[in-house]
């Protein structure tokens, strides 16, 4: 079983381009200024690989945002062809180095098993009954929340709020990454191994409902691992799970005050079209809900996905830094974002103006325990 | 997956689909449009063309010409709408985008083409309202070419110009550049960049500048004032190949009047099917979602369109689309407007059609 699609398929697909430029006119990358075009990654240079270094600076110039497939007049899959190009091109270090790290040591980091711990030492309450056990919802944490230092915010704010809401849920010890960093690389083999690890250990647990903040673990086990077996149970994004939850009342908020903008993930918006839960968590919060002039389905991307971060790391800050400009001009004084990818990125382009997770906004607003 | 009801449901983005689902919206019905991606509005260069040549004769009085046209032409959308249906749906458009668009009511206006030669249009967006050439004869006109940005050819309109009497000069910008939208992104934060690098090049000891369109996507206002105080001179745009900031700058604002009438517009959904049960639209199904609509457009253009299958309605030939209604299909309008297989007649059958797609709608959901 292949999960990429195949050349003969893309080759076919691409022939209908018409080169109307629409993706150009979306592209992130080209916006900010960097010699990429997605025209010519998608459709050029497909039909001959060898061509690939005259048009792009590499087909890791990327960042798989979905934009360009959206304004295609005729959705020609572009991000599928650069992940079929990824695959046949000798990949960065960076890149390899990853990819061995998940195949190794089950995450994109290659940090020991032990070490996934770190952020739970900022909980306030013991976290030990929640690992392993059997539970209605699982909370698959992904790597870069659950290791990332700049991250643990997120984790921390997730696991509060479902204590304070009385959610039956579990963490697994043996997590790995869901294996779509792999597959950004050009690399699927790893992801069939780490799918089979990830869905059986939540199956021993008989969890009904998987929650994951992460909107790339989300398509991973949204889409791509239904493809590998069977996933018995239902995947959420986490603002769609705390939305239900205080639509039941099990959370109660107080009211904060503050103009928040909100950035739309790509992953999240174009990838699952997730883009309404998220901005009603911020309305609950009292918050003023201020709009990018591009938001939604035509979000533009802030650099944070497409492994771009690894591979061309002042191009993702680039872009980053320009979202952030936007956000205040606009009149923002704090960014929110559903992603944990998208806050790392927005976070190292230089906070002028705070960045945060939808789920710490929701924990600010938390009344204090009784 | 359960069907969404919608009044109203639009399939295609261009200006037909997004001019129809306005008016349908304003009414108060809930509406949809769906489509796969940007329509041809973005590959247009944003000025409005209905009728600028016919019989290889330049029109300047729209109302003749037309009428001329429609007697010959009887399949065309213009026939289908009737002359004073046309002419009124234009004034309608002139009036609600007023400002933004300028032209004379019922009169042709030359504008220069990206290759320097004029044609005959109905409305140009406001920056270009000066870009003719009788308007700029006599004038020291600097034109102002971009490096590595071939959305016009500076050189040959310089030498079509010096032949109309214009003393026009190509001057290089210090700029680097990959694509208008990447500098009129840039701009329309940032107009101080723009008047810098202009005055760099001395463009103020210039009549006027023209430049190529890239001054801004939705501000274009402000920031061509911006520049215009800060250089002492006036700015003009020309139209430019596609993919062109004019268009996109067409969508944006008739997308974002649609969304202000309440009407949704989802991009990157793709409409694969529609059930016909009973001589009525049943349903239409996208990869995304599935619609019950009361009424649906039909305005996937032409040019850009995949053949969509429609259950019900046998042997479906898209050739003459502007017979508009398919035969015993109620809650059906079919608005192809970019067939409209006559060189100058652009936008303004896509007005039309929208205007008599939305009409259509109205009647029937009341």
């Amino acid at each position: 079983m292949k999960l990429y699609l195949k050349l003969k398929s893309l080759l076919e697909d691409t022939d209908k381009c018409l080169n109307c430029g629409a993706c150009f006119s979306v592209c992130p990358i080209v916006n900010a200024g960097i010699p990429n075009n997605p025209r010519k990654v998608g459709v050029y240079a497909l039909k001959d690989l060898r061509k690939i270094e005259h048009y792009v600076t590499s087909p890791f110039n990327c960042t798989l945002c979905l934009a360009c497939v959206h304004a295609c007049p005729i959705n020609l899959p572009t991000p599928e062809v650069v992940k079929y190009l990824r695959s046949r091109v000798k990949r960065p270090s960076v890149l390899e180095q990853l990819v061995d790290n998940i195949s190794s040591s089950g995450n994109i980091f290659g940090m020991e098993k032990n070490e996934r711990w770190m952020w739970s030492m900022e909980l306030e309450f013991p976290l030990e009954e929640r690992i392993d056990v059997k539970a209605k919802v699982g909370y698959f944490i992904g790597c870069n929340s659950a290791f990332s230092p700049s991250l643990s915010g997120i984790p921390v704010a997730h696991v509060t709020l479902f204590e304070r809401a009385g959610v039956n849920y579990t963490i697994i010890s043996n997590e790995r990454c869901c294996g779509l960093p792999a597959m950004m690389a050009g690399e699927e083999k790893v992801l069939k191994e780490v799918a089979k690890v990830n869905i059986n250990e939540y199956k021993k647990r008989g969890i009904k409902k998987l929650v994951t903040s992460c909107p790339a673990c989300l398509r991973a086990w949204r889409e791509v691992y239904p493809k590998i077996t069977n996933v018995p149970f239902e995947v959420q994004h986490t603002t769609q799970f705390l939305l239900s939850l205080i639509l039941e009342e099990k959370i109660k908020l107080l009211k904060r005050e503050g103009k928040a903008v909100y950035q739309d993930p790509c992953e999240l918006a174009r990838g699952s079209g997730i883009m309404e839960e998220p901005r009603r968590l911020l309305r609950a919060t009292g918050v003023t809900l201020l709009e990018f002039p591009e938001n939604r389905l035509e979000a533009t991307c802030c650099g944070g996905g497409g492994l771009l971060r690894a591979a061309n790391p002042q191009v993702a800050i680039q872009l980053a830094t320009l979202r952030l400009q936007e956000a205040k001009r606009i009149g923002g004084n704090i960014l929110i974002t559903a992603c944990p990818a998208c806050k790392q990125n927005l976070m190292r382009a230089g906070c002028e103006i705070p960045v945060l997770d939808v789920s710490e906004l929701l924990l600010e607003a938390l009344p204090p325990s009784t | 997956m359960k069907s969404e009801y919608v009044d109203a449901l639009i399939i295609g983005a261009g200006v037909t689909g997004l001019t129809a689902a306005e008016i349908i919206g304003e009414k108060g019905f809930k509406t949809i449009v769906v489509a796969s991606g940007y329509g041809c509005s973005q590959a247009s260069s944003g000025t409005i063309d209905v009728l600028g040549r016919y019989k290889g004769k330049n029109i300047i009085k729209l109302d003749e010409a037309l009428g001329e046209f429609v007697e010959e032409n009887v399949n065309h959308v213009y026939a289908v709408a009737g002359k004073n249906f046309v002419l009124k749906a234009l004034s309608g458009f002139h009036d609600k985008n007023n400002g933004f668009f300028v032209g004379k009511s019922g009169h042709n206006m030359d504008v220069i083409t990206p290759i320097g030669v004029s044609k005959k249009t109905y409305l140009v967006q406001f920056t270009m309202q000066e870009a003719s050439l009788e308007n700029l004869a006599g004038n020291k006109v600097m034109i102002v070419a971009i490096p590595n940005l071939t959305c016009y050819a500076p050189h040959i309109i310089a030498g079509k110009m010096r032949e109309e009497g214009v003393n026009a000069e190509v001057v290089k910008l210090d700029l680097s550049a990959i694509s208008p939208f990447q500098l009129a992104t840039v701009f329309e934060s940032n107009p101080e960049k723009l008047a810098e690098k202009l005055k760099a090049t001395g463009a103020n000891n210039y009549d006027r500048v023209i430049i190529p369109p890239i001054l801004g996507l939705r501000n274009i206002q402000e920031v061509l004032q911006a520049i215009e105080e800060l250089l002492g001179t006036k700015l003009i745009e020309i139209p430019s190949f596609p993919p062109s900031v004019p268009g996109k700058r067409l969508y944006l604002l008739l997308k974002e009047r649609c969304e202000k009438v309440g009407v949704t517009v989802t991009l990157g959904e793709v409409a694969s099917r529609i059930k016909v049960e009973k001589g009525e639209v049943k349903e239409v199904i996208t990869d995304k979602k599935r619609y019950t609509p009361s009424f649906l457009v039909l305005a996937t253009g032409w040019l850009l369109n995949e053949i969509l299958r429609i259950k019900g309605i046998p042997k479906w030939r898209r050739k003459n689309v502007f017979n508009f209604k398919v035969e015993g299909v109620e809650n059906l309008f079919i608005a192809q407007s970019s067939v409209s297989h006559e060189e100058s007649i652009g936008l303004g059958a896509a007005i039309t059609a929208g205007y008599l797609a939305g009409n259509a709608a109205i009647e029937y959901l009341r």
